[in-house]
């Protein structure tokens, strides 16, 4: 009999999905905005039930539960909360509540069964069940042609991208007879050279996380889907989609590929660079906000992977730390400055960097907290970008990666140039019109929700270093070589 | 208690900053007795712990440890030493002054003084800090409130728009602290341990290439700050746009921190790549001294040559520092301190004149002697430090740095003499221009002497430049006692006992 106990958290959340769709259906939401409430609280309650939960390996391996995927699980979760308690006050005015939820819920699901998934098999599942969910939340401002074409763009280059890497899946398990990351290694390490057939099967599973987390050149989808999707959608994606996609990338990386890490190495140093670059020259020219972010997460991701490129084989290292943590705490500060974009789109109608001037007299704490998050995302210290950024380039200086080091290094001050321009709008012009703009109590509260994490973060890194370096030594101990049969379950780290 | 002296001087400005955002901003008196109190009340403590340094043991004291992130060896480190205790008395003089100079200032008053204080306490956190992590961390916070600073309040002047120069000067400054990140991160990573202490960073002696390279980066890092040559052009477009308190702290106070950071992480860390690149940083200090006040002298914008000014005098930093011998190092810092109140003191000035003139036009001022006289004397005895006259501040701060290049590269030495002739015709000619002569009176009506307020700060600053002067010994012991401790600061043969009052 298998120990399902890890899996009460992944029930929990596919529960809450259909609870809150039956609560649409039987109109309780008479009383508005309760279901992004009962998601928000779901959500946090998942997150306690799955640091209860034992560690296992289930299925021989397929799906495993570790304070790794915990770790990952927290961060989509979080990101969950706080983006159902900011749709919440949208309630009465959307319709289908209920499945917007339900569709949120589900896609953290699939992201949770990314961090878990110790097979190719389980990868794809995970990430086609997030993406699916995501595609028809793009689209689901039905009204609005923009999200109806956010919606397209993204299910054509998302079903490319989940061609590929199914492709990529097939080529591996036809190679190694079996997907299980563990079979995967130990073929590898059997096999002398490194066929080229392994490489396109690799290739390709790398290139269908590419399209997740949004690297160069896989980000094309990006602006526009971002700039289309309803913000709070743009908000999940840029976020919890974007980590999820690292989550797995590190492990299959580090596990599955772990025996030549001199030879995938180069290929993230490439994504890295290009997505460092690219991302950050596009967003320099930008003048629509939410596609200035998108760019801005393009760089970013190229961040992140500056740790992965430093990470080594079995190595427990900086890296995987760095990315628990630079996710976790972009997460709260990238959903934080998509909602305020949302308030002022909502307010004045347009999704212009200009439609932000003069926010601090129209609405001086939610300019305050702009500000905040830009300079968070700018790597400003005391806040929590900076600690992270930190932690991601030292992560990559350890693994050997000086150039990239350096080249992120530059970037970052290139970055803080479209952020201050965004500053600059926000805090120092003078607003045309002086009119407050409304700002609802749900909206408020995820806002001040991201502030107080992106400042707690960033003064006092502790206990989230702490959370990385648990995650580290559980994937490490995960890498260690040993017969798979002989560990059923359980191990403490 | 006295462990906690140097964390209430760093939290105490932080604490006033995080009051202000929440007092209503209609409350025009109450944000400025708050400002006034946060920025004041480093004072005492500086001042204890200038009489309180034990000078018989030396070293760094007063010291407190808390660990922050031990499997990163982050901790919260401070502790100062003879050194960083002058420039902590230099940051709270320059702050309550600030506060004093912007007592008028009138738009958005509380979001201005709280980004001030911020600025500060980033500042008193660089001073005190002992470990790179929070060096670099406090270095930047005292750098980036500036954008606001000067964006919001600044002014536009003829050449640049104040946002332009608020971008230019934070991007600068930024990539400079984007090469001090990639040398912490070398610095941190060659060690066998994970530590960020700058204390065991000094025991560890790297490889002399390396020591080289890092070096480069961290001279050229915190350079931009000290305004080096040719990266020092964000500091007259900043300086002219940003309104008085902050140009009094930026150039009194912040280009400072570029030389403290290239002493304190640079040269003690690195002591052979300093001796590496010594005659480069000679050589750029004496272009920036010249340099400096050539454009000084071709100005006519009151604030461009203050801050052309600053860019001389920081040259001189420089070149004490370039030296490498404790004459030329003490020299440094006391230059430092005497720079800083000169220049905390030129901008408070300027920035009167501006008020009650409206124009910075020096050609078009003349005989303002008459209507406002004690401005007049104040402004003299600045001008006086600036070239070094003795009795002032400027004399023997400039005289040990002068001496200290002279017994490592002499050529240098006295080519940047030249630069105290070239200071002392264009400060006579600013006092004379707007002072002296013809009296221009119908086009500045408003035209009237400081006021209570500003008496406090102006007059205060003016006289620290003469008791400084005068009695310069007390300073320069407690920076000498720093320096015995810091490695790549060579003692010589001798080389203390010819300091002016002797060790």
């Amino acid at each position: 009999m298998i120990d399902l106990r890890p899996l009460i958290p992944h029930c929990l959340i596919v529960g809450l999905g259909i609870l809150v769709v039956l609560l649409d259906a039987l109109r309780v939401r008479r009383n508005a905005c309760c279901l992004g409430f009962v998601t928000a609280i779901g959500a946090v309650a998942a997150i306690a039930l799955d640091w209860m939960g034992p560690d296992a390996r289930l299925w021989a391996g397929q799906v495993v539960a570790d304070p790794y995927s915990r770790a990952f699980d927290t961060i989509f979760l979080a990101v969950l909360a706080v983006v159902a308690l900011a749709s919440a006050s949208d309630e009465p005015h959307i319709a289908f509540a209920g499945e917007y939820y339900a569709l949120l819920c589900f896609a953290t699901v699939g992201l949770m069964f990314t961090a878990s998934a110790g097979s190719l098999l389980i990868l794809y599942v995970g990430i086609e069940l997030s993406t699916i969910c995501l595609m028809a939340l793009v689209g689901f401002a039905k009204r609005d042609r923009r999200s109806s074409e956010a919606a397209v763009k993204f299910f054509v280059l998302g079903a490319v991208g989940s061609a590929l890497m199914l492709y990529g899946c097939s080529i591996v398990f036809g190679l190694a007879g079996g997907t299980e990351y563990g079979k995967v290694l130990s073929v590898l390490s059997g096999v002398g050279g490194f066929p080229m057939v392994l490489w396109l099967g690799f290739g390709c599973v790398v290139a269908g996380l590419g399209f997740k987390i949004a690297a160069v050149p896989f980000h094309m989808w990006a602006p526009d889907v971002y700039q289309g999707a309803p913000t709070t959608i743009t908000a999940f994606m840029s976020t919890a989609s974007k980590v999820g996609g690292f989550a797995a990338l590190l492990r299959f990386l580090l596990v599955a590929l772990g025996a030549a890490p001199d030879r995938w190495a180069p290929v993230v140093v490439a994504l890295s660079a290009g997505s460092i670059v690219l991302g950050n020259l596009l967003a320099v020219a930008q003048t629509n906000l939410k596609r200035m972010l998108a760019y801005s997460g393009i760089t970013q991701a190229g961040y992140l992977l500056v740790a992965v490129a430093g990470a080594s084989a079995a190595d427990s290292g900086l890296a995987v730390g760095a990315v628990v943590m630079y996710g976790m705490l972009y997460g709260f500060m990238n959903v934080g400055a998509f909602l305020v974009a949302q308030v002022i789109e909502d307010h004045t109608g347009s999704g212009e960097i200009t439609a932000l001037k003069g926010l601090h007299r129209r609405q001086p704490l939610l300019a305050l907290a702009m500000l905040l998050f830009l300079f968070s995302l700018g790597g400003i210290p005391p806040l929590a970008g900076f600690v992270g950024k930190l932690y991601l380039f030292a992560a990559g200086w350890e693994g050997g990666r000086f150039a990239l080091v350096g080249l992120g290094a530059v970037a970052s001050v290139i970055a803080l140039y479209y952020y201050l321009m965004v500053a600059l709008q926000v805090y120092i012009k003078d607003p045309d019109d002086d009119t407050r703009i409304p700002v609802s109590r749900q909206v408020s509260l995820a806002v001040a929700i991201c502030v107080v994490a992106t400042l707690a973060i960033g003064i006092y890194p502790k206990p989230l270093v702490q959370l990385g370096d648990r995650a580290a030594a559980a994937l490490h101990a995960y890498a260690a070589p040993r017969p798979l049969s002989a560990v059923p379950s359980a191990q403490k780290p | 208690m006295t462990a906690w002296m140097l964390t209430f001087i760093v939290l105490a400005p932080l604490t006033a900053s995080i009051v202000l955002l929440m007092l209503p901003a209609a409350r025009g008196l109450a944000i400025r007795l708050v400002a006034l109190a946060g920025g004041a009340a480093t004072l005492p403590p500086s001042i204890w712990l200038a009489l309180n340094y034990d000078r018989k043991a030396g070293g760094f004291q007063f010291e407190q440890t808390v660990s922050w992130v031990p499997s990163l060896g982050i901790t919260y480190h401070v502790a100062v030493d003879g050194l960083s205790i002058v420039m902590l008395l230099l940051t709270a003089l320059i702050i309550t002054g600030g506060v004093f100079a912007s007592w008028t200032q009138k738009n958005r008053t509380k979001e201005f003084l709280s980004l001030l204080l911020l600025l500060v306490s980033g500042v008193f956190g660089v001073f005190v800090s002992r470990d790179l992590f929070f060096l670099f961390l406090f270095y930047e916070i005292a750098v980036l409130p500036m954008y606001l600073l000067i964006g919001v309040w600044g002014t536009t002047t003829k050449l640049r728009t104040k946002e332009d120069s608020a971008m230019k000067l934070t991007l600068m400054l930024m990539g400079g602290s984007a090469l001090i990140l990639v040398a912490i991160l070398a610095l941190y990573f060659s060690m066998d341990q994970r530590t960020f202490d700058m204390g065991l960073l000094a025991q560890h002696s790297f490889s002399p290439e390396m020591q080289r390279w890092v070096f480069l980066l961290v001279y050229l890092g915190f350079g931009v700050l000290a305004g080096i040559f040719p990266f020092h052009t964000w500091s007259p477009d900043g300086h002219a746009s940003a309104p008085t308190a902050v140009s009094m702290l930026h150039a009194g106070v912040l280009m400072k921190l570029g030389a403290y950071g290239v002493l304190r992480v640079g040269v003690a860390l690195l002591p052979q790549g300093a001796h590496d690149w010594s005659f480069l940083m000679g050589v750029i200090a004496t272009i920036n001294i010249l340099y400096g006040a050539c454009s000084a002298m071709g100005q006519t914008d009151l604030k461009y040559v203050i801050a052309y000014s600053s860019v001389s005098h920081m040259g001189v930093v420089m070149l004490g520092l370039a030296s490498l011998n404790p004459i030329g190092v003490n020299g440094s810092v006391m230059q430092m301190f005497s720079h800083g109140i000169m220049t905390g003191l030129f901008f408070a000035l300027v920035g009167l004149i501006y008020e009650r003139a409206h124009s910075r036009d020096i050609t078009r001022m003349g005989g303002f002697a008459r209507k406002m006289p004690g401005v007049a004397v104040l402004m003299s005895i600045g001008g006086m430090a600036s070239f070094g006259l003795p009795a002032t501040s400027g004399f023997i701060a400039e005289f040990l740095c002068f001496y200290g290049m002279w017994l490592r590269y002499p050529i240098l030495a006295l080519l940047s003499v030249i630069g105290i002739v070239i200071t002392a015709v264009y400060v006579l000619r600013v006092v004379q221009k707007i002072f002296l002569g013809a009296p221009n009176e119908e086009g500045y009506p408003d035209l009237r002497d400081a006021r209570t307020t500003e008496w406090v700060a102006t007059v205060a600053l003016a006289a620290l430049l003469i008791v400084v002067g005068v009695f310069p010994r007390p300073l320069v012991r407690l920076v000498d006692l720093g320096l015995r401790q810091t490695p790549g600061v060579t003692y010589a043969r001798g080389a203390g006992a010819v300091l002016p009052g002797g060790p």
